[in-house]
């Protein structure tokens, strides 16, 4: 389960990016980093796996996507110890998985926001950063609530063991 | 209560140099021209096979799309093209002479940087824009068909960006529009038999506009105007349209004026590309 969930959010971030306007005011995708909220619940008691599952998929962002080696992974490792301090302290529903979300990619933006500036890659612009965040919650937290749905079916079907 | 206080302090300074290791590798990893290695590229060109076979029947209805969305006025474009079909004669006849007045010129000046001297690789957008902050796409071509670094890229309406990364089967383009602070641009404004010479410094989003700043020369310059680049810094070749000059604004202490440039390039949509070879290309 968990790698089939990482493997499709690969596929459709490229596929979506493909579709939709590079310019886009409301659509932009973070798919890859609203995967490791869905898969979660499937490290039951293995936190430390879950980390080590966190940093691979960004060091594989890294490779495929951005050539910008390690920088996703330790991005991908941080909100994973998000993830997992909010999901110990809540009930995985649909709801919780939502708000999850928009942390998710209010913090996933912020942070590589933040370091781009530090490092003078781009100047301070508090607007472009706004935007960056506003135009991304729509898609990605439906994606996240269609994505934990048809997993929670399969689950049920499958009786695949999950933290509730 | 000593000791935990002391961990604590431990904690906070490894966190201190943790952070400021991962700034300073960031910064070496994002800013620097770094080539791929090995590993990276293997992995790049591997996964270009899978994006590919993913991207086939998605590309096919895309496609479809467009030509069901083309079909619609293909009467008005045929007369259109008519028209022009009409004048094509008369330009060849013209371009004939240029050409010959051109090759003239060259071999008297020894002049090799034109744009006339490149080869042309048309290439696919596999990806757009992923990651968000770096305005990149990446193409289905790369060193195995002759695509180095710094390579200017195209499209049928004019120059979207130049090749920062390059594996066996994929190249990365850094587009024009990037916010890179050392991604600037040298362009010229042609008004009348001169030119206006100026950097691009930025790109708004919504109105697909350019920004050129400190252009101190007075001349009067007419809305519409084309801008094309220069050719300086050796990587664009001097004649590629960037776009065409939008409005024009004086600085907040009167001194240099502010040009708006309308994109010749929808950066929306980008899905085919031509990347240029440049015969002269050493590096």
């Amino acid at each position: 389960m968990i790698p089939s969930i990482i493997i499709i959010s690969f596929i459709l971030e490229n596929i979506v990016s493909n579709i939709i306007p590079v310019n886009t005011t409301l659509f932009n995708v973070c798919f890859v980093p609203i995967s490791l909220i869905i898969i979660y619940p499937y490290f039951n008691k293995f936190n430390n796996k879950y980390l080590v599952t966190c940093f691979i998929t960004g060091l594989c962002y890294d490779l495929i996507f951005t050539s910008t080696l390690f920088f996703y992974a330790i991005i991908f490792l941080v909100i994973g110890v998000v993830i997992k301090y909010i999901c110990n302290r809540l009930s995985i529903n649909t709801i919780s998985i939502s708000i999850l979300s928009i942390i998710v990619i209010l913090l996933y933006r912020v942070f590589v926001y933040f370091v781009l500036v530090v490092i003078n890659y781009f100047k301070y612009d508090f607007n472009y950063l706004l935007k960056s965040i506003y135009s991304s919650i729509i898609l990605n937290v439906i994606y996240a609530i269609i994505i934990y749905l048809i997993t929670d079916y399969i689950s049920k079907k499958l009786k695949i063991q999950k933290k509730i | 209560m000593k000791k935990k206080k002391l961990e604590k302090k431990y904690i906070l300074i490894i966190i201190l140099i943790s952070a400021t290791l991962f700034l300073g590798f960031s910064a070496t990893l994002i800013k620097t021209d770094r080539k791929l290695n090995p590993v990276e590229q293997i992995i790049k060109d591997t996964s270009l096979v899978v994006i590919k076979i993913v991207n086939t029947p998605i590309d096919f209805i895309k496609d479809k799309i467009n030509e069901t969305k083309e079909k619609k006025d293909l009467y008005k474009k045929y007369k259109e093209l008519e028209k022009k079909v009409k004048e094509t004669d008369l330009i060849n006849a013209e371009k004939k002479e240029l050409e010959r007045e051109l090759e003239e010129m060259k071999n008297l000046l020894d002049l090799t940087s034109a744009l006339s001297e490149d080869s042309y690789l048309n290439a696919t957008v596999i990806n757009r824009n992923l990651g968000y902050w770096y305005n990149t796409i990446t193409i289905d071509k790369g060193t195995n068909s002759g695509i180095k670094e710094d390579m200017a890229v195209i499209t049928s309406e004019g120059l979207i960006g130049k090749i920062v990364k390059a594996s066996n089967f994929t190249s990365t383009v850094k587009l024009l529009t990037s916010e890179d602070a050392n991604n600037k641009t040298s362009i010229r404004i042609e008004v009348n038999d001169k030119y206006i010479y100026g950097l691009l410094t930025g790109y708004n989003k919504d109105t697909n506009t350019f920004t050129i700043e400190g252009i101190s020369d007075n001349s009067e310059i007419p809305s519409g105007s084309f801008v094309t680049t220069t050719g300086m810094g050796n990587i664009f070749p001097s004649g590629i349209l960037v776009g065409k000059v939008k409005t024009i604004s004086k600085d907040h202490f009167d001194l240099a004026r502010t040009i708006e440039i309308e994109s010749a390039v929808d950066f929306n949509n980008i899905s085919y590309v031509t990347v240029l070879k440049r015969k002269d290309y050493q590096k």
